[in-house]
Order: structure tokens, then C-alpha cells, then sequence
């Protein structure tokens, strides 16, 4: 295929221009000359032609240029004929140069301007002469787009391989197999290790590096006194025990998924109970979740067959696709399309990074200018992505409903298939001679119809989507007992029409959290929701068969995010008041470009009572249906049956029993639960190719697969019935797969060391940098090979690394290894490392005693000071966060937290495995006079100071404990006395008189917590 | 800062991104720039750099450049007649009503010639110095994207905004300030608030800081609570001393002169800072050619004024916005949907004195000669009014397909007008600039070749320009 590229590329681009044009030409060959010109031909092009595609062409379609855009190369005859479907000779109004260089269509060349009339006229003459251009006998130099060779030149698309651990001069070093691959690396360079670090040193490394919090001075006294060699194993597996543990490791993967709470844009929407998301990736690290199992929920955690629910029957799974949901959404976006096509790509880009390692982002636009990923790879993806579409998931009770639905649902087919026989012996009516009505009526041409959903049982039934449970499906024909007028008898009845149906009681569902923002959230749609499969239409018109009071929702082009000027229509309630009704809805007021399809699903929720939804169909005018006759002349008949004797009234006692029965059934249905952002599974869409990433320009449709350098191009298709991502999940999982297990591997490395075995964790292509050397690769492939091998576990991985040798070296190098390794990349010590902006906060809120460990829940809102203003402004937050975690503070896209932005806490835009570390005046300004810092200080001092009995040296010991795991030197000591002895004086007191001045150890506490120590771990 | 190839410059580049020296991070970056044209001598020839600085007028909303810097004359004629398109338009809300000419006249000015309608006659008045840009075009006719394309060439949050890029390239003048000085409309910052002066994944230092009047000018500069400056200085020596106890190895001692100075910078920041806003340094007369003493003027006037003491003290690029939130009523931004000559009329008045002084100004110290001056919009607006199909409105709708920016001072080809709209201002016809060329030439004319000018961020070069831009080569002297 590789070589055929980018012929089918400007292929496409043809495809496109015939298309407006109104042309034919997609499949005409393209010919220029194959014989040498005329002598005047080729002075004509040497004089004329080639001095315009040098001026005006050469600078982007020339392998002088690196890639030749579009594949179109002008360096040569050869080059040019290679690009096939450029211009057909002779014919210069069949020919893509002339309508480009006219700038007759969306491609319009050359970019910059267009060209006089007289060089138009050039080009045209040029191509009525059939092309001429003399043979320079060069070969053509394009270079193709080959996945078979980029995939065999670049490491990362290899499987690992596990070596044996290399041979060392100095075994009783290595604690693993780990440290001997450090160790042959080291030995090979001539340097030694660094001593271990002492115990006070590895258990305030360990503690800050596994919890983000700073060790119990406690604790750092206990190990380092305990005999026992195994101590610091012990307080290691205390650390992995701790549930501060899965918040540090968590805080590390959300800023692969960029975790935010908000939608920023204009307004900075929330984005409703996101932080669900966060607590359940808490949860996973706590659990040791397999990481597969954590790849799986995050992908496809809502088509499980055999979701985890917790022992309470909350659905964990479900919450794992809250992944996706985290991204920036524009409300009355101008361009729908171009906004789909940007929300996917951030999707996509993510979950290339997040798990691969790979920028499959860099192929939206074009194949990828390094790695082995094609444009129809990211398009292949693109459509699992755009198949799925959003909701608030009701976890907590959707199983359990699950199970009364179904139990509903026997009854209800029990019912029928014991009544109706009886029903039509009763009434000599038959159900079954009467052929269901054909599909469609014959009065209205067919092709202006499209079916989006059909629920009646007649025809082809539509699976039920729905976000919890609350919908069936009643069949035609369906006996339902009629409550009589006032004290007249009840009686049986048969449902006319086939519909999906909500009970009443389904109506009163409702979230216990927050509720969606704008036109959505008037109702609150939490376990109500009905979705049809998405289909793209071109008229703009829905007529929705439904009976009851709705909120109806077409969502177009996955566009859920309802509020401001635009879009209005999408969204409306409408209550048939108990009759059967064709509502038609107009989504033209602002989508004006229907011809050219846009893909639509709409979603219904009940606003109260029961809810029928028969079918939804776009078209222009009201469909016209023959619904099955025979439900019809049965009810008539049944109006003549006497109910209260014989087998009419057994009939009716069945029924009314059977009523009594879904009473029962209903009782148990649990309406309150809380909700979270989650995705719900569609049909499946396969997406076109969108040339220059562009929405307005679709090339040809990639059908929905893996990667191809991974599992080849051969695939077996993809599910119709299902976005796919299941199998996606599957393909991202297979052992075979060469990058999920190193990935992850390397995350855990680079969050242990301060930078990865690959530095560039979240790609691994041919841009990101490769291990340092082939001993390194070779550890980190031994390393992902075990992981799998021992069932993903992230925290035996964690173990094994931070009670290695490696590990536990002393973050003092010798002058010697300094000067031959100065970025240490071979590991000769352990470096020392800043801690990020959350793990600051945390442990100033930790030695100030402030620090409130409670674990989950509703964000606290951020603190704002006079500097955060913009629209979406919310009521500012607490100074300190409410003593919770850096963590639970809310992440409002428009309104980061100011404390945690000055140390380097990214933007949540895309996946960020790797955080910088910058050391810039703003942290010093920080840490000297934010408020949070000097109300902290405060706190500590109080703190310090809260027992009457001891010195002021015992005081300076504890804090110092507190703030760097080790007791004072007695140089510093002394110094500390004497500062307080100053700030005392500075403070109007005196310090022998008053050893216990407030303000003072508040000064002291300052310094502390500004001093280097602090934030920088040994 | 460009890099000879990703193979070989791994090292350094590591040393950039992940080392603890983020002070350093811009002088390195200024000598790497030196090394790899050296590297690059024989491939390309840097630019010579014309502007040392840059003040940046950014307007929220959309001007309306067929009322301003882009004359119509085909418009009276067919005011009041319908426009056929043949494809739906991509505005904001749909409306095509009929054509409707300008509402202020137009009239040729000083030596150029250049025509500039009467909404704005006093930067009018300096047509000679101005190179207009009449053929830009937008990807987005929605607000916040529009503004982000403007600022950092790409329509979401996270990428660094120009500001910051330009911050990176060249790095630091004068320490004790920050490299990047945001100044918000006194009725608030744009709807995307500091996103839109983020340095994204730049280092910090490289963000846009945000000066506001009042005692905390800048976040943080002081301590939340009075303090004795004795008590202050106390603290910070004891700091400093803790620390330098604890340098037991030579490994450690860069970091920690690092972070040592990080506290000495920033308390050098507390004394600048407050200097370079006090207004009250200037005359009377400054004060007045400013409009500082008129209630319509005084807010721009006052940030227009600091915005030149601001260069004048070595910060590289100034942002002042004119316009706060969108949306809301009265509109507190170029946002004309309903009335363009009262929404228009209102929000000239407030700029149009302050910014033709700091023109003026700046000339007159001898400033123009390497300072940037850059004026923009989001889009500009319909030449048909946003109404019923059959009625001349009062307003006009979003128009990404044609507007007008302009640019003075350092190395510009003044007095001249570039491309061109179509005989209605409604598409370009003639050197259609997108915002990447735009950002292209900026970087030009600071010297820097906008394909070099890259980051590597997570296994991306990445670059302002994304994969594109040209360097408008007309609008060079």
C-alpha cells in the first residue's frame, strides 16, 4: 500500500472538487506525455511553465522542502507523473492544477495568493498541450508513506523482550534484578554506586514519593532505631497500605487524563461530577486494580460482561469511562462539525498518549511526518470515539435497576404470551393473520425518510440505549388492564402500538448530585434517559411518534453542551397530554448546511408520567404510517365483553394479578442515585478521513480498527451493533501489544526517579527520546515483560523499585561521577527533587496541623484572589482548601488554583506524564507572602507552642522533624535561637521573659517552610 | 529555541525541560539560539532583528474594519441591497440581513494617503506610521477561540500565547520585572481570563503577569499582612542561611545559588514593581496627551501610559486589552451585534487618544525605531447587518473571512495598506493573511525565524506557527 499513498491522497482531494463541481471525474486517469514533446512544447515549458512552478510551487511541493506537501512533487518529470490525478492532459477544465490555481473549489493553490491571469493561463495552456515536459532521466524522489518500514526501524513498535539480568562485579549490591542492570551500567563506565541513604533519609524519600505527605516524625524514629534489617520493607508496605498512596499515584494519572471539572470556553461550564472520575482512579490505586482491568474500565468500562460491583451494587466500571469526558467543550460552537472533529482529537490524542505512549494527534491533518500511524489509523479511531456518546451515569443503582427491569420484562412477555391467544379465542380475532404493515407508507417517496430509531414491534425494532434502565420495549398487542370511569369494571385492552416505554415511577429518578448546566439540566435526566443510534442526516427536520411529557434532545454532531445563543431548537419538552402525536422538530434555525449531513442521535427523558417513544424519523413532512389493524378491531371487540363472568372475567384476573405483580416489581426500583460523567455505547460510526484535519473536506471513510503497525492490515471488522471500544480495549491489552505494558512501566519509573527509562513518557515515537542506552532498554523491557507476567500489579511494581539498591542510593554523588555523568544518566545517585506544587501545599497544611485526611468526595471549591477574574467566576473557596488535600481542590479550567500554577501544575488540555520543574521567582513570592502560606505558618507556630512544659529547643526539634524527617544540627539549633530571639525583640518583646512569643516561632515556621529542605527531597 | 537536530542536542535539551534551573531556562535558551545559527550558518540566515519590544493592543469582540481601516466605497452604493451567497455563511448568528455602508466617512491621510474612517481620528492622525493589514482571515468565528487564534495560533486553551513566545526567544531584560505584562480592561479580563496569557508548557517565567493597581499590584509581591521590613529582611537572611548550611556537596550548590537568587529577584521585584507604576513620575501634559484626566480616556489612557514606562524599563511585551467579558448588557466589548455606531462609537472613544499618544509618544523617544506596536481584533464584522433578510439593521454579525489589524513601529514598511477584501469587506481577495503569518512576521521582525523558534514538549517540537506561516514580506521596510 505504501507506495500508492500519496496518489490516493490527491485522489481524495479529487473527490472532493468533482464532488462540488458537479463533475465525474474521481476515477479519470491522469496522463501526461509519454513521448518526448515538440521542440517548441518543451521550449514552452522550459521558458514559461517550469519559472512558474519554481516561483510558486517548488516551495512546498519539492523534496527540497522535506515532505512534499500532498505528495505533489515539481522536482522532477518523474516526481509529477508519480502523483497521479493531478491534471488530465488536454484537458484543463478536467484538471485539479487548473481548478486549484483558478482557486475554483476549497483547494485553492498556491496558498500565499492567487496567480495573475496570464500565469493561469500558462498552467491551462500547459495543460492543453498534454503536459509537456521534457525527460531530465531523474528518478522520482518522493518519499512514501510506508508503515511496514517505519514500523521495522523504530524501537517501540519491537515486543519486549526479557534479557537476563546482566553479570556484576559486585552481586551483594543488588537487592533485584533491577539493580543489576544499573550496576553492569554503572561498572561499565568505571562508577561506583552512592552509599545507601540512611533510613531517616529513605523513610522521608519513601513517604513523600509513595503519599505525597511528609513521614510521621513518629515513624522516622521508629525505623531508623528499629534492628529489624527488614524495617524499611515494613514501613514501605505500610506506606502501600496507606490510602495516601492511591491519592499520590492518582494525582500522577490525572495529568495523563488531563483531569479537569469544568469545560472552560467562555463560561467554564462544570462538568458534573467529574471528581467521581478522580475518586474512583483514587480507589484503583488503593485496590492494586490489575492495570489492565484499569485500561479496560477507562476504555470500555460500560460494556463490560461482568462489570465489578461493589458489595453496596455500585457499578465501579461504569466510572472508568469518565476518561474521555474531561476535555474542553464550546457552547454555541459556529462550526458543529469542525467542533466535533476537535473534541475527538483531543480524545484521541489523550488516549494515544495516556496508554500507548504515541501522539496519534500528529495524524489528523496527514499521515504522521515520523512514527507508523496513518491518517486512517487516527480516523479508524476517530469513529469508536464519535459512536459513544455522553451521560450521567446513575452507578450506584444502575445494576440493581437492571435487575427489576429485566424482571419487568418477563412479566410483561409472560403476560402476553399466556393472554393473547385467550384474547383472540375470546374476540375471534387473530393477532397473527394480519401481516404487520409494511415498513414504510407508499405515499411518500421513501429516500426522504431516515429512520433514526423505530421501537414499534412491526418492523425492525431498534435496540434500547439507554443510561440506566428505566426503558423496555411493549410489543404490539401488549394486554393491559383499563381502569374503568369512576366505579365501572375494569377491563383488558391491547397496546395499539409497539413503543419503548418508561414506567411512571421511572420519572421520579433523580441524581443525588450535582445536575448537568444549561438547557439540559431543566430536567433532571439522571437514570431517565432513552438515546437513539446516530445516523447522519441531511434535511434538518425530526418527527418524533411519542406519547407523554419528554424532554427531547437531538444532539448533533456530538454536541451536548447547551447554552448561550446558538442551538436553542435542540432541545425541548413537550407533553402530548396522553395521546399518540407526531412532534415535529426544526433543527435548521442555526445548522443551514444540511445537504451536507451531519450525524444525529436524540436522546428522551421523561419529565413525569410515562413515557412512550414510538419511532423518530427525519423528514420533511409528517410521515404517514399503517399501523396493524388488527390491535384496533381487537379493542373494539373487547368493548362488547361482559368482564365479570367466565373466561373473560379469569382473563381479567390474570391481568389485574399480573398488574398487582409489576406494583411489586416496581416497589423495588431505587430512584435516587448518584451520578457521574460516563459513556454510553452507540452503533457503530465509521468516520471519513478529513483532509487537512479539516470537517468541511471528508476524504474516504476509514472503517473503525487497531493500528495497523501493530496488528497489521488485515483486521476482522469491527462491531456494527457497538462503538467497538470494547475490542479496542482488547487490542490496547493484547500481550502482544508493544507499548501498553512498557507505558505504564516507565510512568511508574519516571514518578519513582524524577524521569523515565524513556524520558518522553507519553511518546514513544520516533520525536520522544529513547532509553539511553541498550542496557536501559533492556531494563525497562525486562521490567514491562514481568509486569504482565505478575498481573499488572502497579504496587508490586512500586515494591520492587523503591526497596532496590538503586532506589535507596544517597542523592550525594562523588565529585568523580559528577564530572563524568553530570545528568546522571546512568544513576549513580539518587537525585534530589523538588516536589510538585500539590505535594507543597499538602505538607505545609500537614506540619501546620491543619491537614484534614479525609479521603474523596465533592471538590472544595478554589480559592480565588483578585487576580482570578473571567466570566463563570464561581463563589471562591476557602484559603486553605478547608485543610483538605491539593487534590479535592477544584480544577475549574478558567480558574486554576494560583498556589499550585506557580509550581508547575499543568494545564488540563492534554496528557502530561511529565510535569516541569521550573524554580522562578514566583515560587519564592509565593512561599514568602501568599496568605495561605503565612495563615499556615500561623497554625504551626500555635501548634508549636500548644504545650506549656517545653523548651524552646525541644520545640525547634520537633519542627524541624516535622518539616525534614531529621532532628536540627546544633549549629542550627543555636541559629534558630537566635532568630527567635531576634523576631521576639523585632516583635517589641523579649524572649527570655517570653520564650513562647507567637509571632516570632510564626517567623520561625516561615523560614522553615521556605527554606530549600522543605521542598526539595533528599 | 531551535536545535540542531533532536539526536544529538538530547542532552541539552533534557537539561532545559527537566533540570531545576528554570531561571536559566531563557538565557540558555537566548545562547542556543546563537549556537545553532552558528550550527545553521550554510542552511539559513537568522533574520536581523528590528524590534527589541512590543505593546500590544488587543481588542475582545470583532471591529468592524468596512466602519475603520478598510474603505468600502462599493457599500453606499449597495447599501440597502441584498448580498446572494452561494454558500451558507460561517458568522455567529445566522442572519444575513442587507447591506449596510459605513457608518463613519472615510478620508485620506497624511503623506500615505491611507484612508481611516472618522471613528478613529486620532490614530488617523498617524497614518504615515501604521501598516495595515486588510486581508486577515481567523479559523473560528466564536469568540474565545477567535481570540486564542490570535494570541497563540491555536484555538484552545493550553498553548502558549505570543507574549510568552517571544518572552522564551529573547529572554529577560531587566530582571526585577517580569518579561510579559498583562493589562485588563478596567471592566475585566477577557472571557478566557488568564488562559489567554498562559505560558502553557513553556516554563513560568514565561507567563503573562498580570499588573493591577492598588497596593498588590502584582499577586503575591507583598506579604498578605503588613510586616516590618526589618522582620521581612530577617526571615529571608535566616532562610538563606539555612540553606547554605546544608550545601555538604558541590552537586547541590547550583540549585541552591539558584534558588537563593529566585528570593533575591523577587524581592528585587517588590521595589520595580512599584516604581514603574507610579504614574505621578510623569507631567501634566504626558498625563493629558494620554486622556488620563478625561473620565472616556482615563482607563486606557492610564494602562497605554504604563504600557510605555513598562518598555521603557526592559519588559519585552506588553498586552493591554481593550474590552472586558463578552456578552452581557450594555456590551463591555467590540461585540457590535445589535448597534455597531453606538457599540463602536462608545468603545473608540475610550481608546483612540491614548493609543494614537503612546504612538506619538514612543516616536518621540526615538522608541518606534525597535518597539513593536500590534493592534488587533478577533475577526471583523459582516458587511450585511445582522437582521431579517429584508432590513437594513443597526448591527453586524462576526466576520472571519475578512478583517484589518495593523501594525508600527520597529522594521515595518510604514504607511502602506497590505491585501486586500473583496469590493464588500466581506472575503479576502487579495494575500490572505492567516494568523499564522501574522505571527510569523512578528517573530521576524524580532529576529527570529518562526520555524526555529520550537519547544520540545513531550515529544513535540513544537512551534507558534504550528506547521505553517510566511512571513508577510510586504509589510517589511
Amino acid at each position: 500500500m505504501s507506495s500508492s499513498r500519496p496518489i490516493r491522497r490527491l485522489q481524495r482531494c479529487w473527490l472532493v472538487l468533482a464532488g462540488a463541481a458537479g463533475l465525474l471525474l474521481a476515477t479519470m486517469p491522469s496522463r501526461a506525455e509519454t513521448v518526448a514533446p515538440r521542440a517548441e512544447d518543451a521550449e514552452f515549458f522550459e521558458s514559461q511553465v517550469r519559472p512558474l512552478l519554481l516561483q510558486h510551487c517548488a516551495e512546498c511541493h519539492s523534496t527540497a522542502a522535506g515532505e512534499p506537501e500532498g505528495g505533489l512533487s515539481f522536482d522532477s518529470r518523474a516526481d509529477f507523473l508519480a502523483a497521479e490525478g493531478v491534471a488530465v492532459a488536454g484537458h484543463p477544465d478536467k484538471s485539479l492544477l487548473v481548478q486549484v490555481v483558478r482557486y475554483d473549489g476549497d483547494l485553492q493553490m498556491p496558498p500565499a495568493g492567487k496567480l495573475s491571469a496570464a500565469a493561469i493561463g500558462t498552467i491551462e495552456e500547459w495543460v492543453r498541450r498534454g503536459l509537456p515536459w521534457p525527460d531530465d532521466g531523474k528518478q522520482a524522489t518522493v518519499a512514501t508513506f510506508d508503515i511496514a518500514a517505519r514500523r521495522a526501524e523504530h524501537w517501540c513498535w519491537h515486543p519486549p523482550q526479557a534479557a537476563m539480568p546482566p553479570a556484576v562485579n559486585q552481586p551483594t549490591w543488588c537487592r533485584s534484578d533491577l539493580d543489576r542492570f544499573v550496576l553492569a551500567r554503572l561498572e561499565a563506565a568505571d562508577l561506583a554506586p552512592a552509599p545507601e541513604a540512611s533510613r531517616e533519609v529513605l523513610v522521608r524519600r519513601a513517604s513523600e514519593f509513595l503519599t505525597g505527605l511528609p513521614p510521621h516524625p513518629g515513624d522516622v524514629a521508629r525505623v531508623s532505631a528499629d534492628p529489624d534489617p527488614l524495617a524499611y520493607e515494613k514501613y514501605v508496605d505500610q506506606l502501600l497500605a496507606s490510602p495516601h498512596y492511591g491519592e499520590r499515584f492518582a494525582r500522577h494519572w490525572l495529568d495523563v487524563a488531563h483531569f479537569c471539572e469544568t469545560r472552560g470556553h467562555e463560561f467554564d461550564y462544570p462538568i458534573p461530577n467529574a471528581w467521581q472520575y478522580r475518586d474512583w482512579v483514587v480507589r484503583a490505586f488503593n485496590a492494586d486494580l490489575p492495570y489492565d482491568q484499569f485500561v479496560r474500565e477507562q476504555v470500555a468500562g460500560d460494556l463490560l460482561d461482568h462489570p465489578r460491583v461493589t458489595a453496596a451494587g455500585v457499578n465501579e466500571s461504569v466510572l472508568g469511562t469518565g476518561f474521555w469526558l474531561l476535555g474542553e467543550e464550546v457552547h454555541s460552537p459556529v462550526d458543529i462539525r469542525q467542533d466535533e472533529a476537535d473534541r475527538v482529537d483531543n480524545r484521541i490524542d489523550t488516549f494515544g498518549k495516556a496508554f500507548l505512549g504515541l501522539a496519534l494527534g500528529c495524524a489528523r491533518c496527514h499521515d504522521h511526518k515520523f512514527d507508523a500511524i496513518s491518517d486512517e489509523d487516527y480516523y479508524a479511531i476517530a469513529g469508536m470515539v464519535m459512536s459513544s456518546s455522553y451521560r450521567q451515569v446513575p452507578f450506584e443503582t444502575l445494576e440493581h435497576n437492571r435487575g427489576v427491569a429485566d424482571r419487568l420484562a418477563e412479566a410483561q412477555a409472560t403476560l402476553r404470551r399466556s393472554l393473547l391467544p385467550r384474547l383472540e379465542g375470546l374476540t375471534g380475532i387473530s393477532a397473527t393473520t394480519e401481516p404487520p404493515s409494511e415498513p414504510i407508507s407508499g405515499t411518500i417517496p421513501t429516500a426522504v425518510e431516515t429512520v433514526l430509531a423505530d421501537y414499534t414491534t412491526d418492523r425492525q425494532p431498534t435496540a434500547l440505549l439507554c443510561d440506566a434502565a428505566a426503558w423496555g420495549v411493549v410489543a404490539t398487542g401488549q394486554p393491559v388492564v383499563t381502569a374503568g370511569a369512576e366505579g365501572a369494571q375494569p377491563s383488558i385492552r391491547v397496546e395499539p402500538l409497539g413503543h419503548a416505554s418508561s414506567a411512571a415511577v421511572w420519572a421520579q429518578s433523580r441524581s443525588s448530585t450535582e445536575r448537568e448546566a444549561g438547557a439540559l439540566g431543566k430536567v433532571d435526566r439522571a437514570g431517565r434517559v432513552l438515546r437513539t443510534p446516530k445516523h447522519r442526516i441531511t434535511q434538518g427536520v425530526l418527527w418524533h411518534r411519542i406519547r407523554g411529557h419528554l424532554q427531547i434532545a437531538a444532539i448533533v454532531d456530538g454536541h451536548v453542551m447547551f447554552a448561550g445563543p446558538l442551538y436553542g431548537p435542540h432541545v425541548t419538552t413537550v407533553d402530548t397530554k396522553g395521546e399518540w402525536k407526531w412532534i415535529r422538530q426544526d433543527l435548521r434555525r442555526d445548522i443551514k448546511d444540511w445537504d451536507t449531513g451531519h450525524v444525529v442521535h436524540v436522546e428522551y427523558a421523561a419529565v413525569e408520567g410515562e413515557a412512550r417513544v414510538a419511532e423518530v424519523v427525519e423528514a420533511l413532512e409528517q410521515p404517514v404510517r399503517t399501523d396493524s389493524a388488527w390491535p384496533v378491531r381487537m379493542n373494539d371487540a373487547l368493548v362488547a365483553v361482559d368482564w365479570t363472568t367466565g373466561e373473560a372475567a379469569e382473563l381479567l384476573a390474570v391481568a389485574v394479578r399480573h398488574a398487582a405483580d409489576v406494583d411489586t416489581i416496581m416497589v423495588d426500583a431505587k430512584l435516587v442515585s448518584a451520578t457521574a460523567p460516563a459513556l454510553l455505547d452507540g452503533n457503530g460510526i465509521d468516520q471519513f478521513v478529513l483532509l487537512k484535519g479539516s470537517a468541511a473536506r471528508p476524504g474516504e471513510v476509514s472503517p473503525r480498527r487497531f493500528l495497523e503497525a501493530i496488528d497489521g492490515p488485515e483486521q476482522p471488522p469491527w462491531p456494527r451493533h457497538s462503538s467497538g471500544r470494547k475490542e479496542l480495549a482488547d487490542r490496547v491489552l493484547d500481550p502482544a501489544n508493544p507499548l501498553t505494558s512498557r507505558v505504564i512501566v516507565n510512568r511508574i519509573w519516571h514518578h519513582l526517579f524524577g524521569r523515565g527509562i524513556v524520558p518522553t513518557t507519553d511518546n514513544f515515537g520516533k520525536l520522544g527520546e529513547a532509553a539511553a542506552d541498550p542496557q536501559a532498554q533492556a531494563l525497562l523491557d525486562s521490567l514491562a515483560v514481568r509486569f504482565i507476567a505478575e498481573g499488572w500489579s502497579t504496587k508490586r511494581l512500586v515494591r520492587e523499585i523503591v526497596t532496590s539498591s538503586t532506589w535507596r542510593m544517597s542523592s550525594s554523588p562523588t565529585a568523580v561521577a559528577m564530572r563524568q555523568d553530570p545528568l546522571n544518566l546512568l544513576m549513580h545517585h539518587y537525585p534530589l527533587r523538588r516536589l510538585e506544587g500539590e505535594a507543597v501545599r499538602d505538607k505545609i497544611l500537614a506540619v501546620s496541623g491543619r491537614l484534614d485526611r479525609t479521603l474523596g468526595g465533592a471538590s472544595i471549591e478554589v480559592f480565588l484572589n483578585d487576580f482570578h477574574e473571567g466570566r463563570g467566576r464561581p463563589k471562591p473557596g476557602p484559603l486553605d482548601g478547608g485543610g483538605r488535600r491539593s487534590l479535592y481542590t477544584k480544577i475549574r479550567r478558567n480558574f486554576l488554583p494560583s498556589f499550585l500554577l506557580a509550581f508547575d501544575m499543568p494545564t488540563p488540555f492534554q496528557a502530561m506524564g511529565r510535569r516541569t520543574v521550573t524554580n522562578v521567582p514566583a515560587q519564592a513570592l509565593t512561599l514568602m507572602n501568599d496568605p495561605f502560606v503565612i495563615e499556615q505558618a500561623l497554625l504551626w507556630a500555635k501548634q508549636t507552642l500548644a504545650k506549656p512544659s517545653l523548651s524552646p529547643e525541644q520545640r525547634i526539634d520537633r519542627m524541624y522533624r516535622a518539616a525534614f524527617a531529621r532532628p536540627p544540627a546544633a549549629a542550627e539549633q543555636s541559629a534558630a535561637v537566635e532568630f527567635l530571639a531576634e523576631q521576639t525583640a523585632l516583635h517589641g518583646g523579649d524572649f527570655t521573659a517570653d520564650p513562647r512569643h507567637e509571632a516570632a516561632w510564626a517567623d520561625l515556621a516561615h523560614a522553615l517552610i521556605n527554606a530549600k529542605e522543605f521542598i526539595f527531597v533528599p | 529555541m531551535p536545535l540542531p537536530c533532536p539526536e544529538t542536542s538530547s542532552s541539552r535539551r533534557e537539561f532545559l525541560d527537566w533540570g531545576t534551573q528554570g531561571l536559566a531556562a531563557t538565557a540558555l535558551a537566548t545562547l542556543l539560539h546563537a549556537e545553532s545559527i552558528a550550527a545553521e550558518a550554510d542552511s539559513r540566515a537568522a533574520p536581523l532583528p528590528r524590534a527589541k519590544r512590543a505593546i500590544h493592543i488587543c481588542l475582545v469582540g470583532g471591529l468592524s474594519h468596512i466602519d475603520s481601516f478598510d474603505p468600502k466605497p462599493a457599500l453606499e452604493r449597495l447599501h440597502g441591497t441584498k448580498l446572494t451567497l452561494d454558500e451558507q455563511p460561517d458568522i455567529f448568528f445566522g442572519q444575513v440581513g442587507l447591506l449596510r455602508k459605513a457608518d463613519w466617512t472615510f478620508h485620506r491621510r497624511g503623506e500615505s494617503g491611507l484612508e481611516i474612517s472618522e471613528l478613529f481620528p486620532h490614530i488617523a492622525g498617524l497614518a504615515d506610521e501604521l501598516t495595515i493589514l486588510r486581508s486577515m482571515e481567523s479559523k473560528s468565528a466564536n469568540h474565545t477561540p477567535g481570540l486564542m487564534l490570535a494570541n497563540s495560533g491555536f484555538e484552545f486553551i493550553g498553548f502558549p500565547s505570543m507574549g510568552s513566545w517571544i518572552s522564551y526567544g529573547l529572554g529577560v531584560e531587566n530582571e526585577s520585572l517580569p518579561a510579559y505584562v498583562v493589562l485588563n480592561d478596567e471592566r475585566g479580563p477577557p472571557n478566557s481570563g488568564a488562559a489567554t496569557w498562559s505560558s502553557a508548557f513553556l516554563p513560568s517565567s514565561h507567563q503573562g503577569v498580570v499588573l493591577r493597581g492598588g497596593e498588590q499590584p502584582v499577586a503575591d509581591l507583598f506579604p498578605a499582612r503588613p510586616i516590618d521590613p526589618a522582620r521581612d529582611r530577617a526571615t529571608r537572611e535566616f532562610v538563606t542561611a539555612i540553606d547554605r548550611q546544608r550545601v555538604a556537596d558541590p552537586a547541590v550548590e547550583d540549585l541552591i545559588t539558584a534558588r537563593i537568587k529566585a528570593y533575591e529577584l523577587a524581592a528585587r521585584m517588590q521595589a520595580s514593581i512599584p516604581e514603574v507604576a507610579n504614574l505621578a513620575a510623569e507631567t501634566t501634559a504626558t498625563h493629558a496627551a494620554y486622556g488620563v484626566d478625561s473620565p472616556t480616556t482615563a482607563d486606557m489612557g492610564r494602562r497605554c501610559l504604563l504600557g510605555r514606562r513598562l518598555l521603557e524599563q526592559g519588559v519585552r511585551f506588553v498586552q493591554i486589552f481593550s474590552g472586558g467579558p463578552i456578552a452581557g448588557s450594555p456590551r463591555a466589548s467590540w461585540d457590535a451585534h445589535e448597534n455597531v455606531r453606538e457599540n463602536h462609537g462608545h468603545e473608540a472613544a475610550r481608546i483612540d487618544r491614548p493609543v494614537a499618544a503612546l504612538l506619538r509618544d514612543l516616536r518621540q523617544r526615538g522608541m518606534l525605531e525597535d518597539t513593536l506596536v500590534i493592534f488587533t481584533t478577533e475577526f471583523g464584522r459582516t458587511p450585511f447587518t445582522q437582521s431579517a433578510a429584508d432590513k437594513v439593521g443597526t448591527g453586524r454579525d462576526h466576520n472571519r473571512y475578512g478583517f484589518s489589524c495593523w501594525l508600527a513601529g520597529a522594521g515595518l514598511r510604514p504607511g502602506t495598506a497590505i491585501g486586500a477584501t473583496d469590493d464588500i469587506g466581506w472575503k479576502v481577495v487579495e494575500r490572505p493573511i492567516p494568523w499564522h503569518d501574522f505571527h510569523a512576521t512578528l517573530l521576524h521582525l524580532f529576529g527570529i525565524d518562526h520555524e526555529r523558534l520550537t519547544f520540545y514538549h513531550n515529544g513535540i517540537q513544537r512551534r507558534l506557527t504550528n506547521v505553517h506561516g510566511d512571513v508577510i514580506r510586504e509589510a517589511l521596510a
